[in-house]
Order: structure tokens, then sequence, then C-alpha cells
């Protein structure tokens, strides 16, 4: 059996992603999981490179890389206090087991049920992603914007109520 | 040279089973949203796969979306751990018992 070039990718990035998404779980500083999660999603990127998904690993580098670990990285400096050990061995067993269920459930799909198609003949697909995207799933994409919209500003609605009363409270007191 | 879906799946499960570890297991707010984008990108691999099996390019635009949500949750789950925070000076979900029965 030999393997091709995309298998020996797939096969390093899936170990990276797994082992750093091991470290995600059981690192004792915040600081270093959401690093391991930088690094969890490059692997990923590469995985989706791999599959022939251009656009989708530059937005997943730019976005989640870029941007969403970034929000986390200011809130772990906001708001963290170290603390000696916050992992529950109480809950750590039902958690491992509904882990491993769960894992091995579509680990044991059984293997050889499809063959993944050659990819599409030209080099990259950005356009026809923008046709699928911007034609048949605008309503989609519209709704994610808007969906987006209200996150945002349920965000600065809750950090900012919040604060109000905090600080009478402690006027007062 | 054709590939199997199959290690993709298989990845995406054993991924989705460590974040699911994560969430339950450890008690830190900001571990738990970490755990919840562990479970993010397994399915937005799950996805991509299965749009290549189909031959298609649905997957990716689902994956995209995926994204925008994964964007629009950690928005407003970080703003809630700053609040709490905020409230208890501390990060432990155990304290919000409220509105336990």
């Amino acid at each position: 059996m030999s393997f091709s070039i995309s298998d020996i990718v797939f096969g390093i990035s899936s170990l990276v992603a797994v082992l750093s998404a091991i470290r995600v779980v059981t690192h004792k500083k915040l600081l270093y999981c959401a690093l391991y999660l930088v690094l969890l999603v490059l692997a990923t990127a590469a995985i989706v490179l791999q599959l022939g998904g251009q656009f989708l690993a530059a937005v997943l580098v730019l976005v989640y890389a870029g941007a969403i670990i970034v929000v986390y990285i200011f809130v772990i400096m906001l708001a963290h206090r170290p603390r000696p050990s916050d992992a529950s061995l109480r809950r750590l067993l039902p958690a491992a087991a509904a882990g491993a269920v769960l894992a091995w459930s579509m680990v044991a799909i059984p293997g050889g049920t499809g063959a993944l198609l050659p990819p599409a003949a030209s080099q990259s697909n950005v356009s026809e992603l923008g046709r699928v995207v911007l034609i048949d799933y605008v309503v989609v994409l519209e709704l994610a914007g808007v969906l987006l919209l209200a996150a945002v500003i349920g965000a600065i609605a809750l950090a900012r109520k919040a604060a109000v009363p905090d600080e009478q409270e402690r006027h007062v007191s | 040279m054709t590939q199997q879906i199959y290690p993709y799946i298989a990845l995406c499960g054993i991924l989705f089973g460590i974040g699911l570890v994560g969430f339950v297991a450890r008690r830190n707010l900001i571990v738990m949203f970490l755990s919840t984008e562990i479970m993010f990108q397994a399915i937005i691999i799950a996805a991509v796969a299965f749009g290549r099996w189909h031959g298609q390019l649905e997957g990716q635009a689902f994956a995209l979306m995926l994204i925008a949500v994964a964007a629009a949750e950690a928005a407003v789950g970080l703003a809630l751990v700053i609040v709490v925070f905020r409230r208890h000076e501390s990060l432990d979900p155990d304290i919000l018992n409220a509105m336990r029965g």
C-alpha cells in the first residue's frame, strides 16, 4: 500500500489536530489553551485545504485564528484569576464515557462506504463557491449577517448593562 | 488514487469527543467555550468532507455559515463571561446556581 502526498498531509495534520485538542482540554494555563486552539485551527485549515477548499482554509486562518481567538485572549487577560485546579474528577468519568461513546459511534461507521470524488477540474474553486454562496444560498448569507449583527449588539448590551448596577452597588456600600 | 471519507469522519468523531469531555469536565467558563470551538472545528471538517463526497460545494458554503455562527457564539458567550466575572469575581460555573430548583 502506497501513501500519496495528500495522505501524508492528512495524517500529520490530523495528528497535530488531535494532540492540540487534547492539550486545549488538559492544559492548566488558559492562555496556553487558547494558543493550542490556534494550532488546532491551523491543522483544520490544512485538512480543509487538502480537501480542496482553498477559500475556506484562508477564511479559517483569518477569521478563526486571527479574530475569534484574539477575542478569547482578550477575555482571558481581562477576566482570568488563576486557580490551582479546575478539573472536576467527579465529572471526568461520565464525561470521558460520553465522549468515548460518541467518538466510537463515529469511528465505527463501516469503512469503505464511499470513495471521495476527485476534485474539481479548475485549480481554484473560489468563483464556484462564490456562486453557491451568493446566488443559491443568499438568504442564508443575509441571515448569517443579521445573526452576527444581533450577537454583537447583544454582547455590547450585556457588557454595558451589567456595569452600571455594580458601580452603584459599590457606591452604596 | 481514490481517498476514502472514513478517516475524516473518524477524525471528526474524535475531536468532537475531546471537546465534549472538555466541556463537561473542566469547571472554567472560558475553557468550556474553547471546548465548543473544538467541536466547531470537528463539524467544519465533517461538513467539508461530506460536501467533497457528494462532489458539491454546499459543504464549504455551510462551513462558512458555521464560522459566522461560531463568531456570534463567541461574542455573546464572552460577554456573558465578562458579566459573570464582574458579578462573582470567579469563572466557576458552579456558582451560577440561583435558578437551581
